[in-house]
């Protein structure tokens, strides 16, 4: 049986025991979501719909914890001239068996063990995709254990390991975060399926403004074929926290924080940020919780092209948006950022109900 | 004042206060004397109103009064399982559907908590007002038909979120039931109500608490109260990392 397919009846079967195990606090919760892009190429333009029907299963007592997350996909793209992999996809993301014990929180199952500062650059991130049209999308779970130790109220130790030889993003990982001075910081040890060896360090805090950095070397079994990575940020708000900003520098020495594209993947499987260098910046408007314009933009120092994604949200009741956001690549035709890759623009008009 | 609303206003400082003059005084170790709990947990809901829209969050949550620790959780169906941990004058948000634990700080402080009237900033505030405010004691006046000694704080430093605040306080069951907060340069920023207030053992709670940010335009804040325990066994290790993740 083919791992991806163990998986998925490894997940099922959590998912059933989470749903029907007589524990406390069984809950199910859901969301559908749907996105209809009309995508400018040099061909011209295209239209492309994805709906999105998520379930979540939750069953809770005082030492266990059961969790799954199951998707399914509809993509709809009558007339996009790409490769379309999946018309219908199920995927599960995460489903886990959790256990709070004396020794620890042992998480079994398709869990994901969250190193370093959550963010499109953390060097330490296990799985290297992003959605610029969501960066917040959640991350895909790797078939593992995670073993976490709390050493007082703000300080643990954090370890991962995962069966999945085969696979690219699997991983085995070592942390201790901690907290002092006001900052969040801690130092992190991943061995990556690659072969890659990474270590490095992290923090996060207050100095009038919010700074956070984050620092990794990669080097193999032999302690050669080294290469850096980094990246430094802060941000800030005005008006009362109505206008927030933030910029981050993110420099990797060999493109060690290549992404795939979580969006594109499900059309075309394109990668992002194969690039050294880049400037990330966002400059957000919140008013109050009925409505926020943000606009994000990449910028790849190199080749000077950009990525910029203004994005509107209306809250329009108890659990239901309401999101326009665009994409425009302002680079020249090869670029990263450019048309030849991402296409002349992207409109998306995005609604999601959660129940 | 409420010692059960640890996160919510506990944080506003109307906490321990003791100011100039013998009036004053006796004024404050009556509300003092309403707050002496060591452990609290409690159920609520939170509206959110603007205009004639409204969001509904339902959270429950805990409270320790050494350390000041607090931990709340979400369970309505758009934000269940989002969790809170302020422990003195820091705080944590867990996001379940990243299953991770980021700190709030820099831009988020200033944002209202789940997008409502009161702000990560206020919830933070942890010296009583006696370290913070010098206090004056005005006219007395009349609050939803009950008779309230009106005391003016005046900050004693300048990196307080609110220069002065205004407070209306019960003549009988001292409690606050109105509040106004002034930032620097006398602006009011936000007006707070207290009713509902109830006897709960030997202390008087409100149990409906308004505030408006009057920097959102038709915007208001209700939080009810369904039940609030006092001096109760809280969950192991509530007020660490780790239970976030539970």
């Amino acid at each position: 049986m083919p791992l991806a397919m163990r998986t998925v009846c490894g997940c099922l079967a959590l998912l059933l025991f989470a749903a029907v195990s007589g524990r406390a606090e069984l809950s199910l919760t859901g969301a559908l979501r749907n996105d209809a892009a009309w995508i400018a190429l040099d061909s011209g333009g295209h239209f492309v719909n994805l709906l999105e029907n998520r379930w979540v299963v939750e069953n809770r007592t005082d030492a266990w914890r059961f969790y799954g997350d199951l998707r399914v996909w509809a993509l709809a793209s009558p007339d996009l001239p790409l490769e379309i992999s999946e018309a219908f996809a199920v995927r599960i993301p995460r489903a886990f068996v959790r256990y709070l014990s004396e020794l620890g929180v042992f998480s079994l199952g398709k869990t994901y063990a969250a190193f370093g500062l959550l963010g499109v650059f953390n060097p330490f991130e296990l799985d290297q995709s992003v959605n610029v049209a969501d960066l917040g999308y959640v991350k895909q779970g790797l078939l593992g254990l995670t073993w976490e130790l709390g050493l007082g109220d703000l300080s643990g130790l954090q370890a991962f390991v995962s069966p999945e030889g085969n696979s690219q993003t699997t991983a085995a990982g070592l942390g201790l975060n901690t907290h002092a001075l006001g900052f969040d910081a801690g130092l992190v040890v991943l061995r990556r399926g690659t072969g890659q060896n990474q270590a490095g360090l992290f923090l996060k805090g207050d100095l009038e403004v919010e700074v956070q950095a984050s620092a990794a070397w990669h080097a193999d079994d032999q302690g050669k074929n080294g290469y850096g990575e980094a990246v430094a940020g802060l941000d800030y708000s005005l008006s009362d926290g109505e206008w927030l900003f933030g910029v981050q520098y993110a420099f990797q020495e060999r493109a060690a924080a290549r992404k795939t594209d979580q969006a594109a993947s499900v059309l075309s499987g394109t990668s992002m940020f194969n690039g050294k260098q880049y400037i990330y910046g966002w400059l957000q408007y919140l008013p109050d919780q009925f409505f926020q314009a943000r606009c994000d933009a990449f910028w790849n120092v190199e080749d000077r092209s950009s990525l910029v994604v203004p994005s509107a949200t209306w809250v329009l009741a108890d659990g239901l948006s309401a999101t326009l956001l665009g994409m425009i690549p302002t680079g020249p035709g090869r670029a990263e950022f450019g048309h030849e890759s991402l296409g002349r623009a992207a409109l998306d008009a995005r609604v999601e109900a959660k129940f | 004042m409420c010692r059960s609303l640890t996160f919510l206003l506990l944080a506003l400082g109307l906490t321990v206060p003791v100011w100039a003059g013998d009036k004053a005084l006796e004024i404050v170790r009556r509300i003092d004397s309403n707050e002496s709990f060591k452990t609290e947990s409690f159920q609520a809901t939170m509206t959110i109103q603007k205009g004639s829209r409204t969001l509904t969050k339902v959270f429950f949550g805990f409270g320790q009064r050494e350390g000041r620790k607090s931990f709340m959780e979400f369970t309505n169906p758009e934000d269940r399982g989002v969790k809170y941990l302020k422990l003195d004058n820091e705080m944590w948000i867990f996001f379940p559907d990243a299953d991770d634990v980021m700190k709030i700080s820099g831009h988020m402080l200033r944002q209202g908590m789940m997008g409502s009237d009161l702000s990560y900033e206020d919830m933070l505030e942890n010296e009583s007002l006696e370290e913070r405010y010098q206090a004056v004691l005005l006219q007395d006046e009349t609050v939803d038909n009950r008779a309230c000694n009106v005391v003016e704080l005046t900050a004693k430093r300048p990196d307080l979120t609110y220069e002065r605040q205004k407070i209306f306080v019960d003549q009988e069951r001292f409690v606050p039931l109105r509040l106004e907060l002034y930032a620097r340069g006398g602006r009011l920023l936000k007006r707070m109500s207290q009713e509902e207030v109830t006897r709960i053992g030997d202390r008087w709670v409100p149990l409906r608490i308004t505030i408006q940010d009057l920097r959102r335009k038709d915007s208001k804040t209700v939080v009810a109260f369904q039940e609030i325990k006092f001096d109760v066994a809280l969950p192991k290790d509530v007020f660490t990392k780790q239970y976030l993740m539970r």
